[in-house]
């Protein structure tokens, strides 16, 4: 039998890299199982809370809409700028947030069959740092929407 | 008997079917590691906004924390530190990752993704308890709008 002389043996493998051990590879697994789960109630979650939010806030626009005066729209008028920024905000949140977590319900999806298809392991992983990146940006979204509530209260 | 935590592994040395996790891997967890600590910061000052105005609403209510607010009190008290858990076991499992890669050191490593399952056992509950409150709301609701014969 041939064996290749360059391959070393479990004895001389050094152990100073990072390894993809099959302890490794069944805490990805694990955790792609779980994470599916999550994704799947975090979607659910997010529909239902968006359709809440564009229900109360359209809601709150006929009710309180301002027919008094002239028909013409003002960006600078009254609180119209504030009205605008906070709906594109809200439109973004649902956007990062979405995008995030169907990510990461792809990333987890594929990272489930990593112990058997390369392919899967490298887009998975790919997928999950894609996870965070969106769902940072949701909450910094949601930050600066809290601040300019906050400003705007104190106005 | 010799008892060892099943959680922490004592050592390491790989076996003959286990393989380096090579330079594509070790970039996609360098990326990994840096957003996951953006996100435990968000997390955190999430949190810290929540109970801002969490203690606002108490304040501004003119029968206060004194009586009938003890059930939103706990209800507050369990949230905060609900998602005050998802920022700790995500920022943890930023640091933990950043370390195994910087030192190469395996057990950071798989500790970090230990941590990772810890946040997303935690995730499934908050999203859970979110569905559930969401449908109590949607619930509230149509009861009022049928009492205001709306419906």
């Amino acid at each position: 039998m041939k064996t290749d002389e360059t391959t070393p043996t479990p004895s001389e493998k050094s152990t100073s890299g990072l390894w993809l051990t099959s302890r490794m590879m069944d805490l990805l697994a694990a955790n792609a199982r779980i994470g599916v789960h999550a994704t799947i109630l975090a979607t659910i979650a997010g529909l239902l809370a968006v359709i809440l939010s564009v229900a109360t806030m359209w809601w709150v626009w006929t009710q309180y809409a301002d027919t008094s005066e002239s028909e013409a729209f003002y960006l600078l008028e009254g609180d119209n700028l504030y009205k605008v920024v906070q709906f594109l905000l809200t439109f973004s949140m649902f956007f990062t947030y979405f995008k995030g977590v169907l990510t990461g319900f792809r990333a987890f999806k594929q990272l489930k069959r990593s112990a058997e298809d390369d392919e899967a392991l490298l887009e998975g992983s790919e997928r999950l740092w894609k996870t965070l990146y969106w769902l940072t940006l949701w909450i910094a979204i949601y930050a600066v929407s809290a601040i300019l509530e906050y400003i705007s209260l104190g106005n | 008997m010799d008892l060892t935590t099943l959680d922490e592994p004592i050592d390491f040395t790989p076996s003959e079917n286990e393989r380096p996790a090579g330079e594509w891997m070790e970039g996609y967890w360098d990326k990994t590691a840096y957003w996951a600590r953006n996100l435990a910061f968000g997390v955190f000052f999430f949190t810290a906004w929540m109970f801002v105005t969490y203690v606002w609403f108490l304040v501004k209510q003119e029968s206060g924390i004194r009586t009938g607010n003890v059930v939103y009190l706990i209800q507050g008290a369990v949230s905060e530190l609900m998602i005050a858990g998802l920022g700790y076991f995500m920022y943890w499992f930023g640091v933990q990752l950043r370390r195994a890669l910087q030192n190469r050191d395996q057990l950071q490593l798989e500790a970090a993704f230990l941590k990772l399952r810890s946040f997303l056992i935690l995730g499934l509950l908050v999203a859970a308890i979110w569905c559930v409150l969401l449908v109590m709301q949607y619930y509230r609701i149509y009861f009022m709008l049928k009492s205001y014969n709306q419906l």
